[in-house]
Order: structure tokens, then sequence, then C-alpha cells
């Protein structure tokens, strides 16, 4: 069920990548929104609701997370363990986004419960054709867990 | 060789023994030889002694009968035949006796009985009348041998009132029978023989033949006399003179016969000696044996540890000698290398994990790195591709080609990145190889390079029966996308590049050709093309890291294989690996 209003959550730290991949966003043409936290705390701080991103009309629930894995503070592969834990996080749908192709790292996050797992490529277009893959399979073809009831 | 050598020492020593026995044995045996020797030569002595002085007075009587002292008296024809029938010898004496004379004292012969004078010696009967006449007495004349018959003579003087008017003469024959022979053998002992001769020559007889006389003087010999006789070989004998007579006595004892007593000692000695030689090898094997089984046992455990077994004891039981100590000695220096042995490869096993660890953690950091590379790198070509792209109004021509160099320059180095990182995978990793579909192997390759084939246009052509292989399939696949991808690269722009893969399969090994139509490869380099960063073209003339071959000729390496080229230049190149072959029938 397409939503037009599809939050992402991108959890990265590195600034120009969290530049490149909503340029990549907004050039894919996707619908929806990027909201992006710069480490591991920040991120569990934004799920959880606590401050700076108690307002939930500027800091909605992600329909998908975006997860780095080499994060200050927390790493992604902790955040993803701790919202495997919560109930009402734990079928958010989850990509990892990641520099790392590390066997025990990609084991890791299958292991935590990553839907999928995917390796930031350097040329620029094709960063492009994977945001552009990714919002339009999790935001459009995918069949995400059902809005619970608050 | 022990046990020998020990039973030879011993044996030794039993003989030296043997021998002084031997000789001792021997000497007594010849002292008793010649005490016997001495005995019976003194007995036969005193018998023919008074053999002599018997028959002395015999002569003596028969000189002194009536028809003789009558005959001498008076010669005439009456007492003549008188006479001569008062000799003739009784029947049972006649064989005996072997001529009776009467002579006279001028040693006339006057009468005569018996028919032997030709086997006589006239010359005694001279000398016998002269000395009965000159002493008148009875004299005994020597032995005579004549041929097989041995004979002497006695003589008597017969007298006419006191005094020696004629001389009475009488041959005798010594006649031996069988009885008597055995007689005189028990007397005189087996072994041993008498003889019988005469001071003034005459010859000698042992009583039944002539014989040679000894080869020495023997009259004057008081003690034993040692000679050799040439028929029966070294003996000792003893000579005894018989008084009243001229006779001497000679009893000659072998002296191998004499020695007999001895020699049997040396036999049955050397039965005994045989047996107790038997014996004492079994013995000493049997204590040999006891000894140098511990040795054996030492030896092959000291070559079990020169083999690098250390796991092998020595057992000597409960041994204290030297030997048990030993094998106790020996047993603790094992267990001491063998600890000296577990401790050294305790440690390069510890080394080996450490290293391991540390080669881990280089690589983790080695892939970390190529990584966090990679984030600048996206930076550099994703702001220099929205520079292009959103700013392009502001740039001039060459701001706008800088930005297009710093773009390229990035995406080279992002792909020279993960090229290393590929080559230090397939460096570090461990392949396991298992069975290759190759079909499949290309086909997934040509799958990676789908792009390169496209871009290109180039026409590839897979021989449809590719064989199955060992090796390892991903690695293989990243080979043949590599080989694949250069065919394609290194064609010339104007030319519509042909790729051709086919197998040839050889005694156990399959080798894959991957052949293109390019710029060809000069034979020089045909080697340096597979290292790290050879590269033969410029970047802008034919694009790549140049490490795509170093890639798969350590792959290759790794999977067990081997890799080569054949080209020239402007005539393609048939790059080729080889690997072995999978034997396994009707694979699924």
């Amino acid at each position: 069920m397409p939503r037009d209003n599809a939050v992402i959550l991108l959890v990265e730290d590195d600034a120009n990548d969290v530049l490149l991949i909503r340029r990549a966003f907004t050039r894919s043409g996707a619908p929806g929104a990027i909201h992006s936290v710069g480490d591991g705390d920040a991120a569990v701080a934004y799920l959880q609701g606590d401050a700076p991103y108690a307002d939930r009309t500027r800091h909605p629930l992600p329909d998908l997370v975006l997860l780095d894995i080499k994060l200050p503070r927390r790493s992604g592969l902790d955040v993803l363990q701790w919202m495997r834990a919560q109930i009402p996080l734990q079928r958010v749908p989850t990509v990892m986004l990641t520099s790392s192709r590390d066997g025990g790292d990609v084991n890791r996050a299958y292991d935590l419960g990553a839907n999928s797992y995917l390796v930031k490529p350097v040329s620029f277009d094709a960063l492009q054709e994977l945001i552009q893959l990714v919002s339009r399979y999790w935001n459009e073809w995918n069949e995400g867990p059902p809005a619970r009831t608050a | 060789m022990l046990p020998l050598q020990i039973g030879g020492l011993l044996l030794l020593g039993v003989v030296i023994g043997a021998f002084a026995v031997y000789g001792s044995v021997r000497d007594s045996a010849m002292r008793q030889s010649v005490r016997r020797l001495g005995d019976v030569t003194d007995e036969l002595r005193g018998m023919l002694d008074a053999n002599g002085a018997q028959y002395r007075k015999v002569v003596r009587a028969i000189a002194d009968t009536a028809p003789v002292v009558a005959f001498v008296r008076t010669p005439d024809a009456a007492h003549h035949d008188a006479v001569t029938r008062a000799l003739e010898p009784a029947p049972n004496a006649a064989k005996e006796i072997a001529l009776r004379e009467i002579r006279s004292a001028a040693n006339v012969l006057l009468v005569r009985v018996g028919n032997e004078r030709v086997l006589l010696d006239p010359a005694i009967d001279a000398a016998l009348v002269r000395d009965a006449v000159a002493n008148n007495g009875e004299v005994i004349g020597p032995i005579h041998v004549v041929g097989d018959s041995v004979f002497y003579a006695a003589a008597a003087p017969i007298r006419v009132r006191g005094k020696p008017h004629a001389v009475y003469v009488e041959w005798r024959r010594i006649t031996s029978t069988p009885e008597a022979r055995q007689q005189l053998n028990t007397l005189i002992g087996s072994g041993a023989t008498l003889l019988l001769g005469s001071t003034e020559g005459g010859g000698w007889t042992d009583l039944e033949h002539t014989v040679a006389g000894p080869p020495v003087a023997v009259d004057t010999a008081t003690g034993p006399i040692r000679y050799d006789r040439p028929e029966t070989g070294p003996v000792v004998a003893m000579a005894r003179h018989v008084p009243g007579t001229p006779w001497t006595v000679l009893v000659e004892f072998s002296r191998a016969e004499s020695l007999a007593p001895a020699m049997r000692f040396l036999g049955r000695f050397g039965v005994i000696t045989a047996i107790l030689l038997v014996v004492l090898l079994a013995g000493t094997w049997m204590a040999s044996r006891r000894l140098m089984r511990p040795l054996a046992d030492l030896t092959h455990a000291a070559e079990a540890v020169a083999r690098g077994q250390f796991d092998g004891a020595v057992s000597a039981g409960d041994r204290q000698d030297e030997i048990g100590r030993l094998a106790t000695a020996f047993t603790t220096m094992v267990a001491h290398v063998r600890e000296s042995q577990e401790e050294l490869e305790r440690r390069v096993a510890e080394r080996t994990r450490e290293l391991k660890e540390r080669n881990e953690e280089l690589e983790a950091f080695g892939y970390s790195l190529a990584h966090d590379l990679r984030a600048p790198l996206r930076a550099m070509q994703g702001f220099s591709q929205a520079l292009l792209e959103d700013h392009a109004a502001q740039l001039d021509p060459t701001g706008r080609h800088y930005a297009e160099l710093v773009s390229d320059g990035a995406q080279t180095m992002d792909r020279m990145i993960l090229d290393l990182l590929n080559y230090s995978r397939v460096a570090r990793t461990d392949l396991d190889n298992g069975p290759v579909d190759l079909a499949q192997t290309v086909s997934a390759a040509t799958r990676q390079v789908k792009g390169d084939l496209a871009a290109r246009r180039a026409r590839l052509t897979v021989d449809p029966t590719l064989p199955a292989a060992v090796g390892h399939p991903a690695t293989l696949v990243q080979v043949f996308a590599n080989l694949i991808g250069n065919a394609v690269k290194f064609v010339p722009a104007d030319r519509i590049p042909e790729v051709r893969v086919r197998a040839i399969q050889h005694d156990g090994t399959v080798r894959v050709w991957v052949e293109d139509n390019g710029i060809g490869i000069e034979p020089q380099f045909q080697q340096k093309i597979f290292g790290v960063f050879e590269r033969l073209h410029g970047a802008d003339e034919y694009s790549g890291t140049g490490i795509g071959l170093a890639i798969v000729r350590k792959a290759m390496e790794k999977m067990g294989g081997t890799v080569g080229v054949e080209s020239a230049v402007g005539a393609g190149s048939r790059f080729w690996i080889e690997l072995p072959r999978m034997e396994a029938p009707g694979a699924a």
C-alpha cells in the first residue's frame, strides 16, 4: 500500500553521506520524508520519543529505518538489538546501510533481525539508484506491519 | 656374538686345563709302564736264569752218564754205538733237541746225534768246547737264530778222573706252543714285546722269528731305554743280562701302548669337553639373552626416538643392575625430550595463534580502513557530480572538466580499493575446493561483466560442453569475470571484441582457454602482467586497476591450479587456467 507520507529515519554520522543520501532521495522523486540522527543514542532517543524528539508531529515514528553500523556512542547493531526488544519497534522494517562488507557484521545484523543489508556505493548514480529502489520497495511494494492503535 | 665369545673363552680355559691334566696323566701312565716294564723284565730274567741253571744241570748229567764216559775212555765202535743209542732223544723231546754231539777237547767231532748241523754255527761249537775245557764246567752258548728257527747250545766237559777229556754239546731248538705264547703274553701284557738276544751277536728273536735288534746298545743300560722302531714307532725298553749265559732279555713297550690310558683319558675328556661346551654355550646364550634383551629393547626405543616417536618406554622389569638403571635413565631422558618437544609444539602453536590473531586484526583493520576510505571518496564523487548537475551554469567548461576529473578519480580509486580488498581476501582465505560446474561458473562470470560486454557489443562464444573440475566456485567466478572482462577491454575501440571460452581435457586436468581478438601482449610482459598493479597501458587508453590478473593468479595458486597466456602483439591473447579434473562418474 503506497504511502505518500512515508517516514524514513536515517541513522548516519557522516554529514556528507546524510547530504548525499538526502539529495539522492530528493532526486529519486520518491514520496515521503527523511529524518536523520547522527549517533546511536540519538536514534534510541528519537525512537523512544525522548527529548528533543518528544514532539511526534515534528518527529514521527518511521516506517523504515536506514541504519549505519559504525556510529558514535552506540553502534547500529546495538540500536537494532534494542529496537527488536521493544514491543512497538520490533517489527519496524530496518535496512542496514553501511560501508562495512565484513562478514561478521552482515551475519550479526541478520541475526539481530535486520530486514536487509546494503553497502553504500561510491558512485552517486549508484547511490541514487539504490535509494530509489529501497524507498520504492519498502514504501510502495512492501506490506509493512499494521500501525498499532495508540 | 657375545655368547660365542664367552663360550670360546670358556672352551679355551677347559682345553688348557685338559692338557695340564693330560700331561700329568701321561707322565703317570709312563711311570707305571716303566715300572711294569722293569718288573716284567726282571721276572723274565729270573725265569731264564732258572732255565739256564736247569739246562746246565741237564748237560752235566748227560756228560756224566756211563755210556758217554765209557766212550770217552774207550772210543771204539762198540762204545760208539752204545753212546749213540744213549744220546738218541726221547720221542717227546725229539723236536726240542736239535743236535747232540761229543767232541774232543780239541773240538774234533766224535759222536753226532741229530741232523740239523747245517743250520748251526761251528764257531759257537768251537767257543763252547774251548770254554768248557778251559773252565772244566758247563757253558751256555748264545742265542742263534736261523730263519724262523731259534737255537741255543750248552756244553759240558766229559771228565775222566776229574779232567776234561771231551765235551758234550747239545743244541736245542726253542719251540713255542700257542699256549706258551699265551702265557708269555699274559706275563708281559699286551703291547709289549719280548726279545731275546746275545751280547756277542747272533741276532735277536721274539722266540718265533728273527727280529731286528734294538738300534742302540742295550746291555749296558739299567734303566728304561727309548728308541724308535721303524715298524712300530717309538718304544720304551728295558734290558737285562741273564747271569751265567750270554743272553740278554729285552722287553719293549710301545710308547703309544704305554700312553693308552692317557689317550683314553684324552678321548673321554674330549667327549666331556664337548658336552661341557654345549652346556656352557647354552648357558652363556641364555645369560646373554637376559643381558641383551633390554639392550635390544633400548636400541629399538632409541631408533624410535631417532624417528621422532617419543611415546616408547623401555621396560627392564625390576632389574636393579646397570642395565635396569640404563633403561630407567633412557625412559626418563625420552620423557624429558618428549616434554621439551611438547613444550616447543605448544609454544609454536601459541605463536601461530598469536600470528593468526594479528593477521586477523590486520585484515580487519585493512577492511575497515578500505571501507572508511570509501566515505570521503563517496563525498568527492557525489559532490563533484552534484556540482556538475546542480551548478553547471555557474562553471565554465574548464571548471566543469575539473569537476568531472574529481569524480572520475574518486571512482577509479574506489575500484582500486575494491580490487585490493578482493585480492587480499583471495590471498588470505583458505579455499575449500570442491566440484565445480565450469559451465555454470562461466555463465555466472558472464553475468558479472554483462555491462562491459554490452558496452562493447562484444561477441562471446562459450563451449557448451565445459566439463566439471575441482576448485572453489565463487573464486572461479571472479577468475573468469576478470579474464572475460580483460578479453573485452583490451580490444582496439574500432574492433568488435570476440571472446571464446573453451576447454581441453588432459590426463587428470582441465585447461580452460579464454581467447580474444585484442591487442595482444608482448612476450617480455607475458609474466609481468600477473603482478599486482602491473599495467601496460595508460588509464586513458585502457582503464583498469592492474589487479585483476594478480587476483586470477593468486586464486589459481590457492585452488592448486595454474594460469598462463599465449599471445602475440596484434594477434590477440589466449589466457588459460588449469584445474584438477573432476573424476566423479555420473555427477548430478
